[in-house]
């Protein structure tokens, strides 16, 4: 019963609180006229001098240290990745034709008759298809190198070195 | 030249979310309708600052520090949340900032420009809000001044402090508590509030 009589009084006082609080008004303090003014010219300051580069989508994120991280190594990735392919790779050593293959693969239909002359034709007809295309093993090479620039490029960052 | 009084007549009858609005938008009367706000809310958001960092100079430069951010990111304001909230969270952000700067605790016992009257005028004028300078925590006074001066809502109150609804619940309710508990209880020869508030804080506030 007593409980139940605190509580009433509790809520009684508590509204009466709320409602001075709500009827009257705080100790008000007029800022001074200068302050205006001041405020008016900073503003017209700030409008002249250049704002800097915003990104919002990086500012409104919680987590745009990750996000831009993530971006930065992405970057790199496919700047590896293009400058892997379209560059000119230096090789080791220019690759001579005396490693090509003395002959290469043709496939000749069953049954043919291999004669001297038709041997000599289907050389040239080989060389003739390959002309202005890289050999096999000049391919090879490239891919190498691309790899290993790749690599090169990983290797120099901090969360790919090695143990 | 009726054209700009139009715009003029427009400006001064139109809410704060649609002059910000209007500011953000960068047309040629964006800057009139941004005066128009600093000339609604100077004096409010001044009087709010000044009971956060208690020192009339230091309110002075926040509210002046508020106005030029809040120009420069006008074009983030959402015009779903009332332009008083975005602005008064700005302010608040830049007290902290200013505390932390000048390493001093939030708040103090005297605010500096009030205590230039004399107590009894103080007592008279204030009432409760006396009362609640005296004994509540600068937490507690910054709830109770944006819910009953500023009259936000409670998610509004809970962006600027930067708690939830349910901590600025509880921090309304601790802050009703604790005057209620200081306040004298009305009888029958001391029911006006003034005499009641003077008593408590001559009880030791």
């Amino acid at each position: 019963m007593g409980r139940k009589h605190r509580g009433s009084h509790s809520r009684v006082r508590h509204a009466e609180v709320e409602r001075l609080l709500s009827r009257t008004a705080p100790p008000w303090v007029d800022p001074s006229p200068e302050a205006a003014a001041a405020i008016e010219r900073s503003i017209d300051e700030s409008t002249q001098t250049p704002i800097p580069l915003e990104l919002p989508w990086l500012r409104q994120t919680r987590w745009g240290g990750l996000v831009a991280a993530a971006v930065a190594v992405a970057a790199v990735g496919a700047f590896s990745y293009v400058i892997g392919h379209r560059s000119p790779v230096p090789t080791s050593a220019p690759v001579s034709v005396s490693l090509a293959p003395e002959r290469p693969l043709v496939i000749e239909p069953a049954g043919s008759v291999e004669t001297p002359g038709s041997r000599a034709a289907a050389h040239a007809s080989a060389v003739a298809s390959r002309a202005g295309r890289p050999l096999e093993s000049e391919m090879e090479l490239v891919r190498r190198d691309t790899q290993r620039a790749v690599g090169q490029v990983f290797s120099r960052l901090p969360i790919f070195e090695p143990r | 030249m009726a054209g700009i009084t139009a715009d003029l007549t427009e400006v001064a009858g139109a809410t704060s979310e649609q002059l910000a609005v209007r500011a953000a938008s960068g047309d040629v009367m964006a800057r009139r309708c941004f005066g128009e706000l600093v000339e609604r809310y100077h004096a409010r958001l001044f009087n709010f600052l000044l009971r956060r960092v208690r020192s009339r100079h230091d309110a002075e430069d926040l509210t002046q520090e508020t106005f030029v951010r809040a120009w420069n990111r006008i074009r983030s304001y959402n015009p779903t949340w009332r332009f008083s909230t975005w602005l008064f969270t700005i302010g608040s952000r830049l007290a902290i900032t200013h505390h932390r700067r000048s390493r001093d605790p939030v708040g103090g016992s005297v605010v500096e420009g009030l205590s230039e009257r004399p107590a009894s005028e103080r007592r008279s004028r204030g009432g409760i809000w006396a009362l609640a300078a005296a004994c509540l925590t600068p937490e507690q006074h910054e709830a109770i001044w944006l819910r009953y001066v500023e009259e936000l809502a409670i998610a509004e109150i809970a962006m600027v402090m930067n708690k939830s609804q349910v901590a600025v619940r509880v921090c309304l309710f601790r802050a009703r508590q604790a005057l209620a508990e200081r306040l004298p209880a009305p009888d029958q020869e001391n029911v006006d509030v003034a005499p009641r508030v003077a008593a408590a804080l001559a009880g030791g506030m």
